[in-house]
C-alpha cells in the first residue's frame, strides 16, 4: 500500500516558548500567586484605606497619617520575608517535574527544546509575582488617589521595583537549586543551604577558632562580607527607611546587586538544565561533580556543630582539645555517612563510604591541627608600636558604674602601655587559656556596715587595632582578677588597672562628647538617702565642673576598679554628680546628633578633695553617702 | 525511518546501552523484545528524545531526535509509566497536547470518543483504572497524528476486547497513513500477530533484527524418529540450537530453512521427519539461549 502522509496543519512546533505550558502553570499553581497577591493586597490597598479610616492596619506601627507614602516605603521590608518563602514555592512548583521520572519523561518527549521548557517555566514562575505586583500597584494607586487625592508614584515605583528585584533573586536561586537536585524535598534544603552557606561556613570557622585560638575575635571586615554574601541577612540589615519625617529608602544597592545576581543564577540554571541527566530524577544530587562537595559540606557542618555540642555536653570542663577533636571527628564521620545514605538511597553505606570518610577525617584533622597548633602565629601576634595607627581597648564594665565605668572603653590609651598589656596577656597564654575563673564574694564590714566584697573575679579585655597598612587586628581575652594579681604590676590584671587609671584617661572618657564651647546647663547631685537630690545653678555648676576637671586631671577622681573590693567600697560615694550640657552644633557622634542636650555622670570619690570642698561650700556635703553607709 | 547508530548510555557505571545499532523501516510495525534489563525502555526514551546519548545518535528520517522539536512533533509515545498532571482530565490533557503537537486532530479526538466510550472525559485521569488510563493514553497519542508511534508495553492492562480494538486502530493508521510503530512488549504471542519486523535486545545490544518472516524462515523445529532409538551423530556444520527427546521422537531446533534442514536429515533415513514453524516466543528463547539466557531446569 502506498504510504499516505498526514495532510494536516504542518506548523512548526514552539521550540523556545510554549504558551500552552505557560497557561498550564498559571492554572495549576494558582494558589501561589493568589496567596502572594492577597497578602500584598491586604498590606497595601486595604492597609492604606484602613489607615485613612483609622481602623485595622497590617503595618499600623509605621503608618504616618501626614505622609501615607512612608507606609509604602516601610512596607517594602515585608518583601524580605515574603520573597524567600514564595520564591522557593514557585521554583518547587514549576520545576517539580524534574523530580518525577514519569513527569520528566512526558514533558521532555514534547516537541519543545529544553531551553523552551526552561524559559517557559521560568517566565511563568516570575509571572506568579510580577502580575500580582502589577495588580497590587494599580489598586494601591487607586487607594491613594481615593484617600488623599494624590499619588506617591515614586514610592509606589520603588515598592514595585524592590519587590520585583527580590523575587527575581529568590526565585532564580530556587530555580538554580532545582537544577542541582532531583528530589523535591531536598530542594528547599539546598535553597536554605545556599542562602546561608557563607554565614554557615563563617560560623563553622568561628566555632572552631573560638575553641582553639586563644584571644580569637572575629573580624568586622569579614563580618561585613559575610553579611553581603548572605542574601537574607543583607536584605534584612540594609533594606529599610530613615524613618519619619525624612523617610528615604535605604539598601537600594543591595536590591540592585542581588537582582543582577538573580539574572546570573537564572543563566547558570539554564546552562545546567541543558546538560541535565534526566535519569537522575529522584536523586538528591543530580550533578556527579557536586556529590563529593555535598558529602563534605554535610560532614563538615555536622562535625563542627554536633561535635562541639557533644563536647560541651559530655565534657563540661572542656580542658582537653583532643576530646574536642574526637567529638568533631565522630560527628563528622556520622555526617559523611548520612550524606552517603542520602546520595545512595540506602542505609548500607559503611563499606563503600569508608575510604571517602577516611579522607575527609584526615583533612579535618589537618585543619584542626593548623588551628590548634597556631601554625599561622595568630595567638602570639602583638603588633609593633610603629605598626599601630589607632587602638581601642575594651573591658567589662568597671566599678564604679558611672559614665566611664559602664562604657568600659578606652579610645585613646597609651599605645606602649596597651601593647605591654597585650604582650603580658599573650605571654601568659598557658595560664589563661582554659582557666576557669569565677566571681567569689566574702562578707565583710565597711564603715560599720556589713557588705559583700568581691575577692576574685574576671574581666573581659579586647584590643582593636587599626594598623598603618590599613589592616585590622582584633583580639579578646578573659583575664582573672584578684588582690594578688592586682598588686603585681606585671600581671595582665595589674597592667589593665594601671592602663584604665592612667592620668587623663578617665577625663577623656567622661567628656568624650564635650566640644569646646558647649554650654553647661546645670549640675545635679544625687542623694540616695533623701527624696530628691540637689540641683545647682549655672555659676555653682561651673564651680563644680572646674573642681571635677581639676580632680580628674590630678588623678583624685575617676579611679575605676576591676573588682568591687574593699578599696572601691571605701573610696566611692554612693552619690553621682551629673552635669548637663547643650551642644554647640551638629555632631558627628550619632548619640548627640539629634539630642538637644547630653549629660556626664561621675561617681564621687573620697579622694576628690577639690570637688568635695566645693560641695561643702555649697552646703551639699551632708547628702554624701559612702557605699558602706548605704549598706551595699 | 529510524536509524540508531552505535548508541551508548551509562547509568552510574552501568552500561544500559552498549553500542546499539538498529534500523526500523518506514511503515513497519517493529517489535522490540528482550529480557528484563536488556535496555528496551532506555532505547525508547532515546528514540523519543528524552535521554541524551552518551555516544552515538538516533536519527528519524535522517535528522537527530534529541533537542529537535521538528522531529519530535512527528513522534507520539506511550511510555510504560504514564503521567498526567494532578487532577487533569482526558480533556485537559487533550488541550495540553493540542498546544504542542501542530498536527493534533480535534476531529479524530471526537471520532475516537466512541471507541473509548467508557472513559469520562472530565474525570481526572489519575482516578481512572490502570487499563482506562492506558486507553486515554492511546486516545491522546493517536490524535497527535504521529508519523512514528513509540509504545512501551502498550496493551498491558487492557482487556482482550480493547486490545483488539487498539491494535485494529494502530494497524489502520499504518495501512492508511503510513505510520511507523515501534512497540516494546513481553507479550510475544501478541507481537507475532501484529509485527512485521522484530528486534531482539540483550545486554544493551540488538542481537537480531529482521522481518518476522525471515526470522521464522531461518530457524526450524524438526521432529524426527530414527530407526535406532539413539540419535545418530549429526554433521558439525548443522547448527543445532536445542535437542530434546520424548520416547523415540527427537525434537531439534536447527538454524536454517526447512528445506535445507530436511534434506540434511533425510540422509539418515528417519522413520519420521517433519518440519514445524517456530513461534516468536520459541525463537526468542532459543536465540537468547546462546546469550546464556536459556530457561533453566529448576529443582525445588
Amino acid at each position: 500500500m502506498p504510504c499516505a502522509r498526514w495532510c494536516c496543519d504542518l506548523r512548526r512546533p514552539h521550540a523556545w516558548l510554549s504558551s500552552t505550558l505557560f497557561r498550564k502553570n498559571m492554572v495549576r499553581f494558582w494558589p501561589i500567586w493568589a496567596l502572594y497577591g492577597a497578602i500584598w493586597f491586604l498590606i497595601l490597598p486595604v492597609g492604606i484605606l484602613n489607615g485613612h479610616t483609622g481602623t485595622f492596619l497590617p503595618l499600623a506601627y509605621v503608618y504616618e497619617p501626614q505622609a501615607p507614602q512612608t507606609y509604602l516605603l516601610e512596607s517594602i521590608r515585608m518583601g524580605v520575608y515574603l520573597s524567600p518563602v514564595f520564591g522557593i514555592l514557585a521554583a518547587m512548583a514549576v520545576f517539580s517535574y524534574l523530580c518525577n521520572p514519569r513527569a520528566c519523561g512526558m514533558l521532555h518527549a514534547l516537541p519543545i527544546r529544553r531551553e523552551g521548557l526552561f524559559l517557559t517555566n521560568y517566565l511563568s514562575g516570575l509571572a506568579f509575582f510580577l502580575l500580582p505586583i502589577l495588580c497590587v500597584a494599580v489598586l494601591t494607586l487607586a487607594a491613594q488617589v481615593y484617600v488623599s487625592g494624590t499619588a506617591a508614584l515614586t514610592s509606589l515605583f520603588l515598592w514595585a521595583w524592590c519587590q520585583a528585584m527580590m523575587v527575581l533573586f529568590f526565585f532564580s536561586l530556587g530555580v538554580f537549586c532545582a537544577m542541582l537536585t532531583g528530589h523535591l524535598l531536598a530542594l528547599p534544603g539546598f535553597y536554605a543551604g545556599l542562602n546561608l552557606l557563607v554565614v554557615g561556613l563563617y560560623e563553622v570557622y568561628e566555632q572552631l577558632a573560638q575553641q582553639l585560638l586563644f584571644g580569637y575575635l572575629s573580624s568586622q571586615e569579614l563580618q561585613r562580607w559575610v553579611e553581603w554574601l548572605t542574601p537574607v541577612l543583607c536584605y534584612s540589615n540594609s533594606l529599610g527607611t530613615t524613618g519619619y519625617p525624612d523617610c528615604h529608602l535605604t539598601g537600594l544597592l543591595c536590591v540592585f546587586v542581588y537582582g543582577f545576581v538573580g539574572l546570573v543564577l537564572a543563566g547558570l540554571a539554564l546552562l545546567l538544565y541543558r546538560r541535565r541527566a534526566l535519569e537522575a530524577a529522584g536523586d538528591v544530587v543530580v550533578l556527579p561533580w557536586l556529590r563529593p562537595l555535598f558529602r563534605w559540606c554535610i560532614a563538615l557542618f555536622m562535625g563542627v556543630y554536633l561535635g562541639s555540642f557533644l563536647w560541651q555536653v559530655l565534657f563540661p570542663h572542656r580542658a582537653l582539645v583532643g576530646l574536642l577533636l574526637a567529638c568533631i571527628l565522630c560527628a563528622g564521620a556520622l555526617g559523611y555517612f548520612v550524606a552517603e545514605m542520602l546520595l545512595r538511597k540506602t542505609f548500607r553505606v559503611l563499606r563503600r563510604g569508608a575510604l571517602g570518610c577516611g579522607c575527609f577525617l584526615a583533612v579535618l584533622t589537618a585543619a584542626f591541627a593548623v588551628l590548634a597548633l597556631d601554625l599561622g602565629g595568630y595567638e602570639s601576634r602583638v603588633p609593633e608600636q610603629e605598626q599601630v595607627a589607632s587602638l581601642t581597648v575594651e573591658t567589662s564594665s568597671l566599678a564604679p558604674f558611672d559614665d566611664a565605668g559602664l562604657l568600659g572603653q578606652l579610645d585613646q590609651p597609651d599605645t606602649a602601655q596597651a601593647l605591654a598589656l597585650h604582650q603580658a596577656v599573650v605571654d601568659r597564654r598557658g595560664e589563661l587559656e582554659y582557666r576557669e575563673s569565677y566571681t567569689q564574694w566574702e562578707s565583710s564590714v565597711v564603715d560599720g556596715t556589713p557588705v559583700d566584697l568581691e575577692v576574685s573575679g574576671y574581666t573581659y579585655l579586647s584590643f582593636r587595632y587599626t594598623l598603618t597598612d590599613g589592616g585590622e587586628l582584633r583580639r579578646s581575652y578573659r583575664i582573672p582578677v584578684n588582690a594578688s594579681l592586682l598588686d603585681d604590676p606585671d600581671t595582665p590584671a595589674g597592667r589593665l588597672e594601671a592602663l584604665v587609671n592612667a592620668p587623663g584617661q578617665m577625663e577623656s572618657i567622661y567628656f568624650r562628647n564635650y566640644v569646646e564651647g558647649d554650654t553647661l546647663a546645670g549640675a545635679y547631685l544625687s542623694a540616695p538617702m533623701a527624696e530628691d537630690g540637689l540641683s545647682f545653678n549655672s555659676s555653682e555648676s561651673q564651680l563644680l565642673l572646674e573642681a571635677v576637671r581639676s580632680d580628674l586631671a590630678a588623678g583624685r577622681l575617676g579611679r575605676h576598679y576591676l573588682m568591687e573590693d574593699r578599696e572601691r567600697m571605701e573610696n566611692c560615694y554612693f552619690n553621682d554628680l551629673t552635669f548637663t550640657f547643650y551642644p554647640t552644633g551638629a555632631r558627628e557622634n550619632a548619640a548627640t546628633d539629634r539630642d538637644t542636650s547630653y549629660v556626664v555622670t561621675i561617681t564621687l570619690q573620697t579622694t576628690a578633695s577639690e570637688t568635695l570642698g566645693v560641695l561643702e561650700q555649697l552646703g551639699a556635703s551632708d547628702v554624701l553617702v559612702s557605699k558602706g553607709a548605704a549598706g551595699f | 525511518m529510524i536509524v540508531v547508530k552505535d548508541l551508548v548510555k551509562t547509568f552510574d557505571g552501568l552500561r544500559a546501552l552498549d553500542g546499539l545499532n538498529m534500523e526500523v523501516p518506514r511503515q513497519a510495525i517493529y517489535g522490540l523484545v528482550g529480557p528484563n534489563g536488556a535496555g528496551k525502555s532506555t532505547l525508547l526514551r532515546h528514540i523519543t528524545g528524552v535521554y541524551r546519548p552518551d555516544h552515538g545518535e538516533v536519527l528519524v528520517d535522517g535528522a537527530p531526535v534529541y533537542e529537535n522539536p521538528a522531529v519530535k512533533a512527528r513522534i507520539a509515545s506511550i511510555p510504560d509509566e504514564l503521567y498526567s498532571f494532578l487532577s487533569a482530565s482526558t480533556r485537559d490533557m487533550m488541550r495540553f497536547f493540542r498546544g504542542f503537537y501542530p498536527r493534533f486532530d480535534d476531529g479524530r479526538y471526537a471520532a475516537l470518543r466512541e471507541v473509548f466510550s467508557n472513559i469520562k472525559e472530565d474525570t481526572p485521569i489519575r482516578r481512572l483504572s490502570k487499563g482506562m488510563q492506558k486507553q486515554a493514553a492511546f486516545w491522546l497519542a493517536m490524535c497527535c497524528r504521529p508519523d512514528l508511534l513509540v509504545l512501551d508495553e502498550p496493551v498491558d492492562g487492557l482487556d482482550p476486547v480493547m486490545r483488539r480494538q487498539v491494535w485494529s486502530l494502530l494497524l489502520g493508521d499504518v495501512a492508511e497513513h503510513g505510520t511507523t510503530v515501534l512497540v516494546s512488549s513481553h507479550n510475544l504471542r501478541e507481537l507475532e500477530d501484529v509485527c512485521d519486523h522484530v528486534g531482539i535486545l540483550s545486554r544493551g545490544k540488538v542481537l537480531i533484527q529482521r522481518s518476522l518472516s525471515d526470522l521464522q524462515g531461518n530457524i526450524v523445529k524438526m521432529q524426527v524418529v530414527f530407526a535406532e532409538r539413539e540419535m545418530p551423530t549429526l554433521p558439525p556444520d548443522l547448527e543445532v540450537l536445542h535437542v530434546s527427546q520424548v520416547g523415540r521422537i527427537h525434537t531439534l531446533i536447527v538454524r536454517g530453512t526447512a528445506t535445507e534442514v530436511t534434506n540434511r536429515l533425510a540422509v539418515y533415513a528417519p522413520i519420521l521427519l517433519e518440519a514445524l514453524p517456530l513461534t516468536l516466543e520459541e525463537i526468542f528463547i532459543y536465540e537468547l539461549g546462546g546469550e546464556h539466557y536459556a530457561v533453566r531446569e529448576m529443582v525445588l
